[in-house]
């Protein structure tokens, strides 16, 4: 689950990217095997059914991190991250929720939740980033 | 009144469309103004003599919004990054330019043994799901409660983005202007598009959007869009004839009526970039609200599935 874990979260901002105009611009899609990057509505309909298995995958682990007593083993670290993706979680739903014509979100309201996903992911990308170096985890040191 | 973009009174809306036109206004339009609902427009396209009237009016109202570029422009990386200019062909009409929101295709064939000449006032169609403001990263193209999809100039980073998913190319790109030019100039951004915005300021005022207003022949009514699919349906039984917009792309704020079906008009006029088609469109979000019900299930589905595998393992 492990291996399926990563992949996912690595196609959710590779897809997630290319909700930027960007692969096109810098011939990241001329890149024989790489031209989906390119087509707007696929890597949309990608990234929507990534998250879905990401959100799946994070129910498995919520239920057996509660009924393994896991909680008080997190670090410090772990909870700012745990809290970072709650915040990419809740930002995608909402963003989900406005492409549907029965939700009205205001235009404020939109750019908010816009540029909270985006920064969110960038801080988490950073933090994780910056974990790896030192070698902080999500679970205390023993 | 609290709502963005209702900053009049009901006497003053009314008392405005008095002064300018009431014909062009279907009844429950200040009501349904007043509680935030869609306005839709309805084009009947048999009234449409091709004056170009609302063309002009389009262009003489919105000269405050139309970019002015600051020359030369920034080089800009990679090469392949395309500059689009119109700053020195706004007087283009014939096609949709920053410069020019709405523009008149005609088409000219044979129906049913007779000739016809029909002109059809083309711009945004203010989809009811709009893609363009769905699928913007920057959240710089909106859609008001009114139904009105307008872009924000301020925001707006002239990706294009808007353009290719919009089903019908609408948003045109103007290079030399917006907020990419205070960023990285040269490696992100291209500019600002613009679109017909359906005059969102005028209706702030109580007054018609410009085209709307100006038309000598009554081509457009403006109403709840309810009763504008409704008035569009009446019109077509009783002529025969045809409706465009009601149902493209899921629904857009846009109906057309016309005596000659629209497949027929579409193989007449001339299409290409800034003059979009009339294809049958497909709800292009479909397949995304079902995916997105199915992102919505997944925690819980993935809670389900850990508690069944922890109750089995207990079990064990």
């Amino acid at each position: 689950m492990h291996k399926v874990l990563t992949w996912t979260i690595g196609l959710l901002g590779l897809t997630g990217a290319a909700q930027m105009p960007i692969f096109k611009r810098y011939y990241i899609a001329d890149i024989p095997g790489f031209g989906w990057l390119a087509n707007f509505y696929l890597t949309h309909r990608l990234h929507y059914a990534l998250a879905a298995i990401l959100l799946f995958i994070f129910g498995i682990i919520v239920v057996r991190a509660l009924s393994q007593k896991v909680l008080a083993q997190i670090s410090g670290f772990g909870w700012i991250k745990l809290g970072l993706w709650l915040g990419i979680i809740v930002t995608g739903m909402l963003r989900i929720l406005k492409n549907y014509p029965q939700y009205y979100f205001s235009p404020k309201t939109v750019v908010f939740i816009d540029f909270a996903h985006l920064g969110l992911v960038i801080v988490l990308g950073l933090i994780s980033l910056a974990g790896w170096i030192t070698g902080l985890n999500y679970l205390k040191k023993s | 009144m609290s709502k963005e973009g209702l900053m009049i009174s009901r006497r003053f809306f009314l008392k405005s469309l008095l002064a300018t036109g009431m014909g062009a206004m279907l009844p429950g339009t200040i009501e349904a103004y007043q509680q935030g609902k869609e306005l839709a427009t309805l084009l009947d396209l048999r009234k449409c003599v091709g004056c170009g009237e609302c063309v002009d009016a389009c262009k003489e109202t919105n000269q405050a919004k139309f970019p002015k570029p600051k020359k030369p422009f920034p080089k800009m990386y990679p090469k392949r990054v395309k500059v689009s200019d119109w700053s020195d062909k706004q007087d283009v009409d014939d096609r949709l330019t920053p410069y020019n929101w709405l523009f008149i295709q005609t088409a000219t064939g044979t129906w049913q043994g007779k000739e016809f000449e029909i002109n059809i006032p083309r711009r945004c169609l203010h989809c009811v799901n709009p893609p363009c403001a769905n699928l913007c990263p920057w959240g710089a193209c909106l859609k008001q409660e009114n139904g009105i999809v307008r872009i924000n100039d301020q925001l707006c980073m002239g990706g294009a983005k808007c353009q290719k998913v919009c089903p019908w190319d609408i948003p045109q790109r103007q290079t030399g202007v917006g907020l990419y030019l205070k960023i990285l100039p040269s490696y992100a951004g291209n500019g600002v598009m613009y679109k017909c915005d359906r005059c969102y300021d005028r209706i702030d005022q109580g007054k018609l959007p410009a085209c709307i207003e100006v038309c000598p022949e009554g081509v457009q009514t403006i109403g709840p869009r309810d009763k504008i699919i409704a008035k569009a349906h009446q019109i077509a039984k009783e002529i025969n004839g045809y409706i465009y917009g009601e149902k493209e792309n899921g629904g857009t704020n846009t109906i057309y009526v016309s005596p000659v079906p629209f497949e027929v008009l579409n193989q007449a006029i001339e299409k290409g970039p800034g003059r979009p088609h009339l294809n049958k469109t497909p709800y292009s979000f479909s397949l995304e609200e079902k995916l997105g019900w199915g992102v919505m299930l997944a925690p819980i589905a993935g809670l389900a599935a850990g508690l069944l595998t922890t109750i089995k393992n207990n079990q064990e």
